[in-house]
């Protein structure tokens, strides 16, 4: 597929596989994500205005085992620009994106990493701190690298409504609670103890549709264990929790507004909202959000203190789709070469 | 068996009574279960508290009142980290626990002692420092104390190790794996052995427990048999023991372990994965009873096969929980 006008239409042809992981797309938004990126979408053919760019490649992507997303989404972007890839999935495998790129063999998909695979042009990983430790050491100094590490989302809930409660639930649950666009933490203003009641009536309904692994249900019952602790030593917070499973655990923590990773496996810490939304009032954490689901959406300016990289609205927080600007990145400039004329 | 009779069930139910006395915080907490010395009537059935109450900055885990602390272990970490905090009033049953346990488990007598460590006087919160500082007098017939190999900054000499005949090398993993990235291989008497405790983490690559032996007995020369592996905790006065061609780890006469089951929170069947508890029995002033985050599979009462953080868990990936999950 050489040109862009070939790769639009193998895109628009897989949609009924990719939209799944994406979100929903038709060929006029993908020319306008190119514009936007690139200014012109025919710089990727012919120079314009002095200025043309070039697909960079290879491009390893070194794609996280927890939801299939990151995967089909870094690839997708390096099939629109006409990048040559190479992807390392987990190695416990991948198997709906491994299905996917075995039938369609436009790219190399492996689960182990063969030195060859040391000197692309660009390395874009995602990944926890260990494992993009570990690629900053292996690649050649000469690769780009461009690093989705470990982030976590968040809730804040500025007016409690009808129905918001099974929203974030699934904005909670989806996919385990395992991707760094599941949420782990809300805070919310009024009632609290009232949200977590619903809240827990909400993820009662809703159920987990992947299971707690051994390690997540291990720290699950020593976060609740610990809670339990707190609270019979006359802390500030309540805890509602499935019976005799991990399936889900609602924390009220009233001792600190700071910042803290779940247990995940549907365990969500729910605290009251501080007066101010600063980085000194929720801590060190802010630092990796990712997302931030605002109930109302209208009131995005009261978290202009620490900008978050995208902002949604309940019930959407694992849905970005293909558009968003990852982490706060232009996701297609960071694959191509520019070249002036002149 | 101990389940019911025997000094270390009538030992363990003593200590649950005088802690849950003396103990505000860990009575709190059993009575939020319902549980008391009125009804627990097995060591079996004594409540474990999470390693991490002893982060709690408001919450004191001592049986003994403010006045009387004199010191306390910490848990290693950044600075950015809470750590957990282990206070005591003296050390005289930790130095007990220490020796005895060595001596009940039929440890090698330690001759010419090199520490992969920092002295006492330079991480005097660490338990395990004051453990090899307890270990290192143990010597017959050598007047020296040993060497000393991390200087007070933290920075390792290598080049002062120089074994003369048989050797005991005693270090954390990640110091003695720093050693081998560092210098040459050596090649030590075969009665020489090799102590090694905590994970890896610090280092460019993670290494599993295997990994570790396969390293430090290729850059020794010794058999992975002359390794052994402590596991301890700074939460814990008493250590846990194996060699590197044993499965388990064993305790010393006053512990016991128990293994739960994740998923119902009960007792895990026999032969199955489940969360570590511990009771050490040394941990008189705080308390007995641990939960550790550690997998493992019960062998004995006091032994277990160490799983460690779940091999099976999730693909680490972009979530922050499940790198900090599994990053613990």
């Amino acid at each position: 597929m050489k040109t862009l006008s070939e790769r639009i239409a193998f895109l628009i042809a897989q949609r009924p596989t990719l939209e799944r992981w994406v979100g929903s797309y038709d060929a006029t938004a993908l020319s306008k994500w190119l514009d936007l990126e690139l200014g012109d979408h025919r710089r990727l053919e012919q120079w314009i205005d002095g200025s043309r760019v070039v697909a960079r490649g290879p491009v390893l992507h070194v794609v996280s085992g927890n939801t299939e997303h990151a995967a089909f989404q870094s690839v997708f972007r390096a099939i629109l620009l006409g990048c040559e890839s190479w992807v390392k999935v987990p190695s416990a495998g991948m198997l709906e994106f491994e299905r996917w790129a075995n039938e369609v063999r436009l790219f190399d998909v492996k689960r182990d990493l063969p030195d060859a695979w040391k000197t692309p042009e660009v390395a874009v990983i995602y990944g926890g701190e260990e494992t993009i430790t570990f690629f900053r050491d292996w690649l050649s100094p000469q690769t780009r690298i461009i690093e989705h590490g470990p982030k976590l989302s968040v809730a804040f809930v500025f007016e409690q409504r009808d129905g918001l409660e099974a929203q974030l639930a699934e904005d909670v649950m989806l996919y385990g609670q395992r991707g760094c666009l599941s949420v782990q933490a809300i805070y919310v203003a009024g009632d609290v103890e009232i949200f977590c009641e619903k809240l827990a009536v909400a993820l009662e309904e809703f159920r987990p549709k992947i299971a707690a692994s051994r390690s997540e249900a291990g720290a699950i019952r020593n976060a609740r264990e610990l809670a339990r602790f707190q609270i019979a030593n006359g802390a500030k917070m309540k805890m509602w929790e499935s019976e005799g499973s991990v399936a889900w655990t609602v924390l009220f923590d009233g001792e600190s507004a700071l910042l803290q990773t779940s247990p995940t496996g549907g365990f969500v810490r729910v605290l009251p909202m501080p007066n101010q939304i600063t980085r000194e009032t929720l801590g060190e954490e802010v630092a990796f959000l990712s997302t931030a689901v605002l109930e109302p959406i209208s009131a995005c300016d009261k978290l202009d203190d620490f900008s978050p990289s995208r902002i949604c609205a309940a019930g959407k927080a694992q849905e970005p789709g293909i558009f968003w600007h990852a982490d706060g990145e232009m996701p297609l400039a960071g694959l191509v070469r520019w070249r002036d004329l002149g | 068996m101990r389940g019911g009779e025997g000094s270390f069930a009538v030992g363990a139910l003593e200590v649950f009574r005088f802690q849950f006395e003396k103990n505000v915080a860990y009575r709190n907490y059993c009575a939020s279960l319902g549980r008391s010395p009125e009804n627990v009537s097995c060591w079996r059935e004594i409540p474990a508290v999470p390693t991490d109450v002893f982060k709690l900055p408001s919450t004191a885990m001592r049986c003994f009142p403010e006045a009387e602390v004199k010191g306390f272990f910490l848990t290693s970490g950044t600075t950015l980290e809470v750590r957990g905090k282990h206070e005591f009033r003296n050390l005289e049953l930790y130095e007990a626990a220490v020796k005895g346990g060595w001596r009940e488990l039929g440890l090698p007598e330690i001759r010419k002692p090199c520490f992969f460590s920092q002295r006492v006087q330079d991480a005097p919160h660490s338990s395990l420092v004051r453990m090899f500082d307890l270990l290192a007098p143990m010597k017959s017939g050598i007047d020296q104390d040993g060497e000393w190999l991390i200087d007070s900054e933290g920075k390792l000499l290598s080049e002062k190790f120089s074994p003369n005949g048989t050797a005991a090398v005693l270090g954390t993993s990640l110091a003695l794996l720093r050693f081998c990235e560092e210098s040459e291989p050596v090649k030590l008497l075969d009665s020489s052995w090799i102590f090694e405790t905590g994970g890896s983490k610090g280092l460019r690559k993670n290494h599993t427990p295997a990994d570790v032996r396969q390293r430090l007995s290729k850059h020794f020369s010794l058999p992975e048999s002359r390794i052994l592996n402590e596991y301890g905790m700074t939460e814990l006065f008493s250590q846990f023991y194996k060699w590197g061609n044993e499965e388990a780890h064993q305790g010393p006469a006053w512990t016991a372990i128990r293994v739960v089951d994740v998923f119902s929170g009960n007792p895990a069947a026999e032969g199955e994965v489940g969360y570590l508890e511990i009771i050490d029995l040394a941990n008189l002033d705080t308390v007995s009873a641990i939960r550790t985050q550690d997998l493992a599979i019960a062998t004995g009462e006091r032994s277990f096969k160490l799983i460690g953080r779940d091999p099976f868990a999730v693909a680490r990936g972009c979530s922050r929980g499940v790198d900090a999950l599994l990053t613990l």
